[in-house]
């Protein structure tokens, strides 16, 4: 039989806990029969065979006692960890509640999901959000299940006599032994995980069980798309001293294969591989210098393929009521020089648009997420592969952004050259974003009207002497398209002319100030051309 | 002579006599006087019947204490509180095995507590009894 919706949303947290400080209770009930059991056992000046005897009857007695209270007290552990857990299930629970009635839809006691008010849903957020609910309901199931066999479980044990005393000299060691064989297991994350349910996942855990996940499985949480950025944060900063050492060992073994090898690096790839992991070591460490420039967090981190991946937010996401993220064009690396540059250019768009957004809060994400080519011949020649790639990982990124969120984020996508195409393919599935900016951009990767964004919240940046934003390679030139509105990038009271391809999000410029206008989520304020 | 009083396989280490007053007036039964006769002689015991029963006492409080505790009770609310899972199933087993458990062990600890209690008496009476025997032995017939 499985947990059905209906049932568990009837799961109490506070009855679960009161149940369990009664277990506590009565344990101090039977633990506190220790002195009239021991004061018993051996009844002074009474010596021989009658004594020894009844020695052994009382111990036997004891003995089964303890047996008692170490049930009683795995129980009591686990009945109260249960109490824990149901607490993030009943957040859980409200938290996907309250998503599908924003959606016009109620959850069913089977946990199918009944839609009460019809409606129009061109952008494809409705059917976005729905997924959304049935993945959480899924999570909620998933882990109301875990808690039930785990706990069920351990009642199983008690009921058979299967938790051991461990030999307890009192009855409180034997309690104590008990308890450390009545925790529960923290779930873990699902598998083939979507940022719906890996949102799902991590909302249906309890603030206890997500700082265990924290501190013993930071893997988990880092690179995980749903996740929320606060948490995110934390993990992979924890993660950068095992991703390093585990560079350095990987290192150090193919020096070793290298100085074993008579021929060197001839007959092996391993002084081919020793320079890629060195590169990433110094990635790591820049990586790690550019996040001391004020607050930032490490939002995405990943040393598994050819080039350091991350993404590196100005500005707390996390508490932001305007989010952007940025993609940057060819050549860019997780390096000092260009992070530096880029942190340089979002720092200024994040102030511009926390001034210009009231008290909402803006953040700007860096985001390096994909092997991005190092010139445009290069993306040319492989037909956008490598964009489209990248596209597939932002579309989770982005889809992450909103689910992990309480309140959903206004949510800017801002591409410069390829990386404007890459956006543009992102683009072309659900992400959650409100508006797109594409500077310089050599295509989208098709029409605007392909894109999924309502009408009239993509931008177009596109400055004098820039031939990239000519050229038109994937899918068009987008400033020929009439449905995108063309920012301008001339000189304007609230800054000075743009040229070229990359002076778009430099200081002091009107199309820095634009981009953050749009990000602010003030489109009024923008210059448009 | 002194050392000639008691026959020497009737003689313990220590005879502690009771210190607080019998409940009721020991009398040698049947079965003392077989104990007497067929297996003091190849024992060595010490005894202090007052410490038996105050054992005894213990024994009985920490069966009352025990008795006391509503397990099953407990195990009741638990699968109220989480219904329809498998945990739901394995506290009601949970529940059948702390009742039985505690009323077993109970039960068990009172009955030890009375058979220290009758260990008590019995030495009593053992100890009454032999004086009774010396006493008569000392008289002139």
């Amino acid at each position: 039989m499985t947990l059905s919706f209906g049932r568990v949303r009837r799961w109490r947290s506070a009855e679960l806990d009161a149940l369990a400080h009664q277990l506590r209770a009565q344990n101090a009930v039977l633990i506190s029969m220790q002195d009239e059991l021991g004061g018993s056992a051996k009844p002074e000046g009474w010596s021989g065979a009658a004594a020894e005897h009844a020695a052994k009857a009382h111990k036997k007695l004891v003995d089964r006692l303890e047996h008692l209270v170490a049930g009683l007290a795995a129980t009591q552990r686990g009945v109260e960890e249960a109490a824990d857990a149901v607490l993030g299930l009943e957040w859980a629970v409200r938290e996907a509640e309250g998503l599908a009635e924003s959606g016009g839809f109620v959850i069913n006691d089977d946990g199918e999901l009944t839609e009460f008010v019809g409606s129009f849903d061109p952008s494809g957020e409705l059917a976005l959000l729905r997924s959304e609910v049935e993945a959480r309901v899924d999570q909620i199931l998933r882990h109301a299940e875990d808690i039930d066999h785990d706990l069920s479980a351990v009642l199983g044990k008690a009921a058979d006599g299967r938790i051991d005393d461990q030999d307890a000299p009192t009855l409180a060691a034997a309690a104590s032994s008990g308890a450390m064989q009545g925790g529960l297991s923290v779930l873990g994350p699902p598998k083939n995980a979507t940022p719906e349910t890996s949102a799902g996942w991590w909302d249906a855990l309890s603030l206890n069980e997500k700082v265990w996940a924290l501190e013993n499985h930071p893997g988990w949480i880092g690179n995980r798309d749903g996740i929320p950025a606060n948490w995110r944060h934390k993990a992979n900063m924890s993660r950068l001293d095992d991703e390093r050492i585990k560079l350095e060992k990987r290192c150090a073994e193919l020096q070793a294969d290298l100085d074993h090898n008579w021929f060197g690096g001839l007959l092996t790839n391993a002084d081919a591989e020793i320079e890629h992991v060195e590169a990433k070591l110094r990635a790591l460490h820049d990586l790690e210098a550019a996040l001391h420039g004020g607050d930032r967090q490490l939002l995405l981190l990943d040393t598994s393929h050819k080039d350091v991946r991350a993404a590196v937010s100005v500005g707390r996401v996390d508490v932001a009521g305007d989010v952007a993220v940025y993609v940057p064009g060819v050549g860019a690396q997780v390096d000092l020089h260009d992070l530096h540059a880029m942190l340089k250019d979002l720092n200024d768009l994040q102030v511009q648009a926390d001034k210009l957004n009231g008290d909402r809060g803006a953040a700007v994400v860096g985001w390096i997420g994909y092997d991005i080519p190092d010139n445009l011949v290069d993306a040319v020649i492989d037909h956008g592969d490598s964009a489209r790639e990248g596209a597939s990982d932002l579309v989770n990124y982005l889809r992450g952004f909103n689910t992990a969120a309480d309140d959903d984020p206004h949510l800017t996508l801002v591409g410069h050259s390829l990386g404007s195409t890459t956006a543009g393919y992102a683009m072309h599935h659900s992400t959650g974003v409100d508006d797109l900016i594409a500077a310089g951009s050599p295509g989208l990767g098709g029409d605007v009207g392909d894109l999924k964004i309502s009408d009239g919240h993509t931008y177009v940046l596109e400055a004098k002497g820039d031939p990239i934003a000519d050229l038109g390679v994937f899918g068009g030139d987008p400033s020929w398209f009439g449905d995108a509105a063309q920012l301008s990038t001339d000189g304007s009271p609230v800054g000075v002319v743009s040229g070229g391809h990359s002076q778009y999000f430099d200081r002091n410029t009107t199309s820095a100030f634009n981009t953050a206008a749009i990000i602010a989520g003030q489109p009024d304020k923008a210059f448009i051309r | 002579m002194a050392g000639s009083a008691v026959p020497s396989q009737w003689r313990s280490r220590v005879i502690c006599l009771p210190q607080t007053h019998h409940r009721r007036s020991p009398t040698l039964t049947a079965s003392d006087r077989a104990l007497t006769l067929s297996t003091i002689g190849r024992m060595s015991f010490t005894v202090e019947p007052d410490a038996l029963r105050r054992a005894a006492k213990q024994v009985w409080l920490a069966a009352e204490g025990v008795a006391s505790v509503d397990l099953a009770g407990s195990a009741d609310l638990l699968a109220a509180a989480l219904p329809g899972g498998k945990s739901e199933r394995t506290t009601h087993r949970l529940a059948d095995d702390w009742s039985s458990t505690i009323a077993t062990w109970s039960r068990e600890v009172r009955e030890h507590g009375d058979k220290l209690d009758d260990c008590a008496l019995s030495y009593m009476r053992f100890e009454q009894h032999v004086t009774d025997e010396i006493t008569a032995a000392g008289r002139p017939r």
